[in-house]
């Protein structure tokens, strides 16, 4: 198990629009001291609700926002970067955003979207791509006959795999999914969580960003919990869901609605 | 509500003194002398300088701008070189006819328009908006000065009722002066009254797309209730929105459609001073056009906080 | 629900005749010197003023020139007018606009102040100013007419840039790798693409009207040569004596913008791929008796359900005196898909009755077609929609639209957005107020009582200040709560809720479920929830209907649907459900995904079912009863469906809720 990034008292303030009422607005902290380890072969979870920073966080990881603080994925000093940190720092980290209506370009083919991180990062010759993508659907569950099928002519599911397809083309060490099921229908969803825990290894480590702390504890090997841009509650998902000890945690498993209630009444 | 009234009054004073700074450096591109202006080809080099001198195009840039601004600000847009009178003066004796213009223009756009515009929009899909759509559509294309042109020579001419050229202020008559401006803003009104049309019915079939109207109607709102009260006050807002920079076009189309009944507003006064080269009119007449559009922009905007409350600073 | 697919292009006549006519134009204005049939310039005294004749098509002007021949060669100088200031409107105004929208920050503020104050001179006193500096004539009277149109051009294309740059999918193509330049080129252009075209047809068409009126004014093209607007400068002249010859230029300009016009038009709609066919069919809900009245839902080759069966289903069609709300045959169909077929429920008096199933599987328009508010081009039939009221029982099939408000307000409805669900522009308190104001018989003082006493009921604090606030100044969790109390104005016996929580927090999910638990109790209200969640059904509901694909595959008592479902899509649905439990892994596993095909024949779970037998792609199955459930699956007595354990989870918190 080797460490493939840190984040060491990671925070995101948002400059707030100043106006003629106020000038100098007080920035907004979105992320406030959060530190975590993502470890390879490993499902990290952070939870929270709309608000606690959770995305902020993966995007800060993605270098699409800016930061205070010390990240580093896969040894490279993140907050060192420039805005567009160039090749050699994006085929380590890639990412499965929610909706992939609107994180995959509207216009382009399945083929396209996984061809162009192929393309981009220039792994293999130009030859093998075809036989790479492929590869790629093959490894996701896809069909080879989607190859022409832009997004909008997918299903839900078929979507996200396209997605994670693309992102698994420039063999990455971090996969960050920022609510990669949350979009899904509960029956697809696990089918694609089924597919996330078969494709986690030795050598690549998962960031799952969640709302739901049932589905993190069934999927996910760590949890954080985020309220309020900090990080209230960590450790194992069975630690965290069965001895809660921040009250925001306990509130968050109380409000989790389950089947068996019904039996309950 | 005052105190939005104010921020938006500060928002725009900017913008008015910006587009005149703009306006002065481009009127720099010009090779025109004002000495050979006023004074014609044949006097000294001493006479030509010593008006140069006197006017003072002979200083800095800044400081030529900063005294005209510095003017501007107290009503003095300067004097005209092509005579010994005042730009604002000038200015004064035209302007009502071209401002009438297009605020008729306007009233005719947006009464037509928007009663159109509603129409269609509560049939959409039915016959009704099919006809209102297409001749919304066609009304669109057609150029102003033209309706202008066919209004005088099968309206004006054949039957007496409106002037073909006789303008009237409104301070001598106000009967007078509203029959000699309805012609002229039907001119101008047409194709803006097509374009509001257009626009009101997109906004209201937008509108009737919001979950909250299903919410009015499951909550048992009428029909009647729903149209004209919720979705009309909802689809205004952009019609509000965009009628500024329509205002606008329409100023800009009146300074043609003047000289089709031949009133004496900017538009002639404008043509006058390009040929004598006398530009500080040019200039007085583009920073008159920016303030009336600031200050319709200004009025709509007061309009637009009552309609939307959310705009409202507090 | 699936998003509507967007319509074929299919061009309609107008278009075709415009581009027709486009082509027309760009001929003469190639070809018009050669093919005008007289000289333009050359004037025959003989002939002044004569009206169209076959020498002269459409007359001559008072110099005796022929105006077709003048209108061709006036064709050459609109076109080329009318590209060199779209030309310039676009090679300004476009880099400007997608450079400072795509790097935004200070350069974009700054250079947005002079594009806006720009922008504050009308185009036309703006293009006068600049004839004025730079001379007049026609190609300067175009770079005038091209700058002045710069100013709008570049904060259209800055609108376009921003709102696609801020699109997820830019983003996304930032983490693959991509820099600046390739993420404008490969992505953000050929998006705005279509939409900038839009905006160069419209330039052109302005810009054709501007250099006729400038032209008309005697800015643009210099006497004696023709353009359309000079020749009207010409016809006004006389136009006591000749009226007729303002008219063929005006009509050239009228058709060339026009066509323009058009034609920019459907590359609009092509782009955007929208259609409102019946907007505001939105206020008209259809609903028609169904045709083939009680149709069969039970079996043919099975044996006929007996009441007994029925009533065992926890479907007591006796109807006993609490029955609130019967629905037999319920059928939706919109004109590419059946959203929902045949579908029978009811609910008592003080039950909750959950819908669970997916997107697609028709839930929504089911309870939507009970609350009356579906509309065109949903088609609607049922054998039966009844609602029983205090003065008596109501027939949805029988009501008239205008009657169909009277059966509205008898239901309350909870809505998935609560944000998008009230008027933005109205105060909460205002709101209600309006639909206080629909139940009658109140004074002004009763109904802000009354408002009050709502909002105080759906657990509002502070119930005086929330009415006076509007929807966007206050939080998602608080507007559920208004439309709920909203919902509950005129006292319905029936509560309709489509996925109440679903656009809220999971802790505000909660507080909700537990509102609406409580006013059921308290108030004896019949609920009818749709939710994709069994886990929220599990918490409110008595019994539960199963959908998949518009079909209900099973009927069943929330308790014992938990404990054994027999049909194999509720036992998958179930299984899915995240559960706080320990021990329960999921497995690595790759799926193959499922296909998107609805089967045209026999049952619609069979693609996914891992029990399907060739029988099963052949006959469709009807509920029927097995083990006191409604199933719809053939093989349902065979199947031994797994469900979960119920052992009540570890982690109970001490009285939170």
């Amino acid at each position: 198990m080797t460490v493939l990034a840190t984040a060491d008292g990671l925070t995101v303030r948002f400059k707030r629009r100043r106006s003629l009422t106020a000038l100098r607005p007080p920035p907004f902290t979105a992320v406030d001291d959060v530190s975590f380890e993502l470890t390879s072969g490993k499902i990290t979870a952070i939870v929270g609700e709309s608000g606690s920073g959770k995305t902020t966080v993966a995007r800060a990881l993605l270098r699409l926002v800016p930061f205070e603080g010390e990240v580093t994925v896969d040894g490279v000093a993140v907050h060192d970067l420039p805005t567009y940190p160039g090749l050699d720092y994006r085929r380590r980290i890639q990412a499965v955003f929610q909706d992939p209506l609107q994180a995959l370009n509207p216009r382009h083919s399945t083929e396209q979207l996984i061809g162009e991180p192929l393309r981009v990062h220039g792994h293999r010759e130009p030859t093998e791509h075809s036989s790479r993508i492929d590869e790629l659907l093959e490894h996701v569950g896809l069909d080879a006959e989607l190859r022409p099928r832009t997004t909008r002519e997918l299903s839900g599911g078929q979507r996200q795999r396209v997605a994670i397809a693309r992102a698994l083309a420039s063999e990455p060490r971090v996969l960050v999914l920022d609510e990669a099921l949350s979009s899904l229908d509960v029956t697809t969803g696990t089918r694609v969580a089924r597919l996330l825990r078969a494709l986690v290894d030795a050598d690549n480590a998962m960031l799952f960003i969640a709302h739901d702390l049932a589905l993190v504890r069934q999927l996910c090997d760590e949890v954080l919990v985020m309220h309020d841009g900090r990080i209230v509650e960590r450790g194992s998902p069975d630690d965290v869901c069965e001895r809660p000890q921040d009250p925001y945690t306990q509130r968050l498993i109380a409000a989790i609605p389950d089947p068996a209630d019904a039996l309950a009444r | 509500m005052t105190r939005t009234v104010l921020i938006r009054v500060a928002s725009l004073v900017p913008l008015v003194i910006l587009a005149s700074f703009i306006t002065f450096s481009l009127l720099q591109l010009t090779e025109t002398d004002p000495a050979i202006v006023r004074l014609g080809d044949d006097a000294t080099e001493e006479a030509y300088e010593s008006f140069r001198e006197q006017i003072g195009v002979n200083d800095t840039f800044v400081v030529q701008y900063g005294r005209w601004l510095g003017n501007a600000a107290t009503g003095d847009l300067g004097e005209s070189w092509n005579g010994p009178n005042q730009v604002s003066q000038l200015l004064k004796e035209r302007l009502s006819v071209t401002f009438s213009l297009a605020l008729g223009g306007l009233f005719v756009a947006a009464t037509i328009g928007m009663v159109l515009g509603i129409a269609a929009g509560v049939r959409a899909g039915r016959a009704t908006d099919s006809v209102i759509t297409a001749a919304a559509s066609t009304g669109q294309a057609i150029p102003n000065f033209w309706v202008g042109i066919l209004l005088v020579a099968f309206v004006a001419l054949p039957y007496d009722v409106f002037p073909a050229t006789a303008y009237t202020g409104p301070t001598e008559s106000v009967k007078d002066w509203l029959i000699s401006i309805t012609l002229p803003s039907i001119a101008l009104g047409t194709a803006a009254a097509a374009a509001i049309a257009r626009q009101t019915r997109a906004a209201f079939v937008r509108v009737l797309h919001e979950p909250y109207i299903r919410t009015a109607l499951s909550v048992g709102l009428s029909r009647r209730s729903i149209l004209y009260r919720t979705a009309l006050r909802n689809a205004s807002i952009p019609v509000v929105t965009s009628a500024a920079t329509l205002f606008g076009v329409l100023l800009g189309g009146a300074v043609i459609v003047e000289a089709v009944f031949a009133y004496p507003g900017l538009g002639s006064l404008v043509l006058e001073a390009i040929q004598n080269g006398d530009l500080p009119v040019v200039l007085g007449f583009v920073f008159v056009a920016a303030v009336g559009v600031a200050l319709v922009q200004l009025l709509l905007d007061i309009t637009y906080t009552v309609i939307d409350p959310r705009t409202r600073v507090s | 629900m699936s998003a509507p697919e967007a319509p074929t292009a299919r061009e309609s006549p107008i278009v075709k005749i415009a581009w027709g006519l486009i082509l027309l134009l760009v001929g003469v204005a190639i070809l018009g010197p050669w093919l005008s049939p007289h000289d333009p310039n050359l004037g025959d005294f003989s002939k002044i003023m004569v009206g169209p004749s076959s020498e002269n098509w459409l007359g001559t002007d008072n110099l005796g020139r022929d105006t077709l021949s003048r209108l061709m060669v006036g064709t050459r100088i609109a076109a080329l007018a009318g590209l060199e200031a779209t030309a310039i409107a676009i090679a300004v105004g476009v880099p400007i606009g997608i450079t400072v929208g795509f790097l935004g920050g200070a350069l974009d503020r700054l250079v947005m102040r002079v594009v806006d104050a720009v922008a504050a001179i009308p185009a036309l006193v703006f293009a006068i100013a600049i004839i004025a500096a730079i001379g007049g004539g026609l190609t300067q009277a175009m770079i005038a007419v091209g700058l002045a149109f710069s100013a709008s051009v570049a904060r259209l294309a800055r609108g376009l840039t921003l709102s696609e740059r801020e699109r997820l999918y830019v983003d996304g193509a930032r983490v693959v790798g991509l820099g600046r330049s390739s993420l404008l080129l490969r992505h953000i252009l050929p998006n705005i693409g279509g939409p900038l075209v839009v905006i160069a047809t419209t330039v052109f068409a302005q810009a054709i009207v501007t250099e006729a009126g400038l032209s008309f004014i005697g800015l643009g093209v210099e006497i004696p040569d023709a353009s359309w607007g000079s020749m009207l400068t010409n016809a006004q002249r006389v136009h006591r004596d000749n009226p007729f010859q303002s008219v063929p230029p005006g009509v050239a300009i009228f058709i060339t913008v026009l066509a323009i016009n058009i034609v920019g038009d459907s590359l609009l709609r092509r782009r955007r791929g929208e259609s409102f066919d019946h907007p505001a069919g939105h206020l008209e809900p259809v609903i028609a008796r169904s045709k083939d009245v009680d149709a069969p839902i039970v079996d043919p080759i099975a044996q006929p359900m007996t009441n007994l069966d029925r009533t065992a289903a926890g479907a007591d069609w006796a109807g006993g005196a609490s029955r609130v709300l019967t629905v037999r045959s319920l059928s939706v169909n919109y004109p590419t898909t059946t959203a929902v077929l045949s579908a029978d429920f009811h609910v008592d008096e003080g039950e909750v009755v959950a819908l669970v199933g997916e997107s697609g599987s028709g839930k929504t328009s089911a309870v939507m077609a009970v609350a009356a508010l579906l509309t065109p081009p949903a088609d609607v039939r049922a054998a039966e929609l009844s609602l029983a009221t205090p003065s008596g029982d109501m027939s949805l099939l029988d009501m008239s639209r205008s009657e169909q408000r009277r059966w509205r307000s008898q239901l309350g409805v909870v809505f998935q957005e609560p944000a998008a669900s009230l008027n933005p522009l109205q105060t909460v308190g205002r709101q209600m107020a309006d639909a206080l104001k629909r139940v009658g018989g109140m004074s002004r003082r009763e109904i802000s009582d009354r408002t009050i006493e709502l909002l105080t009921a759906v657990g509002l604090p502070r119930p005086a200040e929330v009415a006076r606030l509007r929807p966007d100044q206050i939080s998602g969790g608080m507007a559920q709560r208004v439309v709920i109390a909203q919902a509950l104005a005129s006292e319905p016996r029936l509560l309709i809720a489509d996925e109440p929580t679903t656009a809220l927090d999971v802790t505000i999910q909660a507080e909700i479920i537990t509102l609406l638990k409580q006013l059921g109790e308290q108030r004896g209200l019949a609920v009818l929830l749709v939710t994709h969640d069994l886990g929220v059904a599990a918490e409110l509901a008595d019994r539960t209907l199963v959908m998949y694909q518009g079909r209900v595959v099973e009927r069943a008592p929330m308790a014992g649907l938990v404990t054994a479902p027999q049909h194999p899509y509720a036992s998958e649905l179930l299984l899915s459900v995240p559960r706080n439990v320990g021990g329960v892994r999921i497995e690595p596993k790759i799926d193959r995904s499922a296909s998107l095909a609805v089967p045209t024949a026999g049952c619609v779970y069979a693609p996914r079912c891992e029990h399907a037998t060739p029988e099963c792609r052949e006959r469709e199955p009807v509920l029927r009863n097995v083990r006191s459930h409604l199933v719809a699956c053939i093989h349902a007595e065979e199947l031994d469906l797994p469900a979960i354990p119920v052992e009540p989870s570890a982690f109970e918190p001490g009285g939170e809720r």
